[in-house]
């Protein structure tokens, strides 16, 4: 895989574009080389610039008046008629007004997309922006709290980019209390067979008991033939934990597993 | 007689002398006032919260332990650490936070009390078989902890809190409920008893696979929101199989307020509220 294209995936993930698969295997790639780690906080840190600039509010008549201005201007021209005195443009001129033009559609166009996703989401975009805020800064009850709010139990709907985040802390928090917070949050989504594989993947590295409980736990209410191969080898695996294994023998044969 | 009294008085001074330096605490004192205490791999435990400025660990040391032949040596482990207190841990500031350690297994020293300052908070871990039990007392400040076999009573403590345990008992009782941050309790194998104040105000659930659930406390129980479902575990090929009952019961006390979690997989929660 080159450069260019790890690039192409970084801003897919950043533009929240990418499966939690894929995102996790990004990530995995990422942790391996330094200058990737480098490239990728550097884009990180661009994006979260970005987020930050406050949104202009931009007359909703200033389009129409430009476009009004603009046909005034070439009706004026095709007719052979100079325009008013005030407004001759040389064609340097009408370049420049081009390239103005260009630029003041292009703000206004994001600005209406803007208005777009926050009528169809609410405060979405803010909410998300906070609970990545939450998850850098905060202290583990608050990261706790965040989580737990990041589930609404009227919309079992998620988008990809907090589903994300949630894997994000999952992968990194040092705190196996906020880490369990965000099993917990995840199973609500367990039919997603995105987080199921995230979380199969999350079982080999995590380095807490009381998580891994959790995650067997979530997996087991989807039981399927691939967990059950994950979990006839965590089985077969005698460096895993007792209470680990005695977990996931008992929703092997819960499951009618041949495995006791 | 007088002489007799003499010598009676001086044996009966002695003993005393004695009697009360097996009971005297080694200390060590360190200035914090921010940050995060980090107590790590500390079999037997107890933290007072107070409000001051430094750290007092102590133990209590057996002077008779004291042998010349450890005398001027201090206890090392494998990763380099070294008994820096005189009480069998380590403690080392990381930035904002200091991170003591337990390095000695001598059953005189392993077992270590310490106060901490009211606006320091304190993250326990602990994974090992060792652990016996945690206790928290008169503590304001946020409480993490993450143990695999310590019992664990918290005693005046406010919240916010994560604490959770695997073999071990949870009981807590609460001075107030604080309503920063978020309160979690969890034990797998055992039995979590909590006690609230009667003005306490929380949006509780309370969940408990295979036990029941126990209290007195006036919960306005969520119906709509509450889950008494059969879990269904599904296979690829949509057939199901019927499981255990998962309860969890969600509800407001005093109106709602801080998100009270608790949770034990395989025993009872009581929940009591004065």
């Amino acid at each position: 895989m080159n450069i260019e294209h790890l690039e192409d995936k970084m801003i897919a993930a950043l533009e929240g574009e990418l499966s939690a698969t894929e995102y996790n295997a990004l990530m995995d790639t990422i942790e391996t080389d330094k200058e990737l780690g480098l490239l990728w906080k550097s884009y990180e840190s661009m994006y979260s610039d970005l987020n930050k600039l406050e949104m202009v509010q931009v007359c909703p008549e200033s389009k129409s008046k430009f476009t009004e201005f603009l046909d005034k201007e070439i009706r004026a021209t095709q007719s052979g008629k100079s325009p008013s005195s005030s407004k001759i443009i040389s064609l340097v001129d009408w370049r420049r007004l081009s390239a103005i033009a260009a630029i003041f559609i292009g703000a206004i166009f994001i600005w209406n997309m803007g208005e777009g996703s926050l009528d169809n989401g609410g405060t979405l975009g803010n909410e998300k922006t906070t609970f990545a805020q939450a998850m850098q800064g905060s202290s583990s009850t608050e990261k706790i709290k965040v989580i737990r709010v990041s589930y609404d139990d009227n919309n079992l709907e998620i988008d990809n980019e907090t589903i994300k985040l949630l894997f994000d802390v999952l992968r990194k928090d040092e705190s196996s209390n906020v880490r369990l917070a965000v099993v917990e949050s995840l199973s609500n989504y367990i039919d997603r067979s995105d987080v199921r594989a995230a979380l199969l993947r999350s079982l080999d590295k995590e380095p807490d008991g009381f998580v891994k409980l959790a995650i067997i736990k979530s997996l087991s209410s989807r039981f399927n033939n691939e967990i059950e191969n994950k979990f006839e080898g965590i089985v077969n695996d005698k460096a895993n934990e007792k209470f680990i294994i005695d977990e996931v023998q008992k929703e092997l044969f819960r499951h009618g597993s041949v495995q006791i | 007689m007088k002489f007799k009294n003499i010598i009676f008085t001086t044996m009966l001074l002695t003993v005393l002398c004695i009697s009360l330096n097996a009971q005297d605490k080694a200390e060590y004192k360190i200035n914090m006032s921010s940050g995060t205490l980090v107590l790590d791999g500390i079999d037997i435990l107890e933290v007072q919260g107070y409000n001051g400025s430094e750290i007092i660990f102590s133990s209590k040391v057996d002077p008779e332990d004291d042998s010349e032949r450890k005398r001027g040596l201090k206890v090392l482990n494998s990763i380099g650490m070294v008994d820096n207190t005189g009480l069998g841990i380590a403690v080392e500031q990381d930035g904002n936070n200091v991170v003591a350690t337990q390095i000695s297994h001598d059953d005189d020293v392993k077992q270590v009390y310490v106060k901490v300052p009211n606006s320091v908070s304190v993250a326990i871990r602990h994974s090992t078989h060792d652990a016996e039990h945690i206790l928290v007392k008169d503590f304001e400040n946020e409480l993490v902890i993450s143990t695999n076999h310590h019992e664990i009573e918290l005693v005046n403590v406010t919240g916010p809190m994560a604490v959770k345990t695997l073999y071990g008992a949870i009981e807590a009782k609460f001075k107030e409920l604080s309503q920063r941050g978020s309160v979690s309790i969890y034990s797998v194998y055992e039995l979590v008893d909590i006690t609230l104040p009667s003005n306490a105000k929380a949006d509780v659930s309370l969940s408990t696979p295979y036990g029941d659930v126990y209290s007195n406390a006036s919960i306005a129980i969520n119906k709509k929101n509450t889950k008494q479902v059969n879990d269904k575990s599904k296979s690829d090929c949509g057939s199901c199989v019927t499981t255990c009952k998962t309860e969890t019961i969600i509800g407001t006390i005093n109106g709602g307020g801080v998100e009270l979690i608790v949770k034990s997989s395989y025993e009872d929660i009581y929940l009591r509220q004065l």
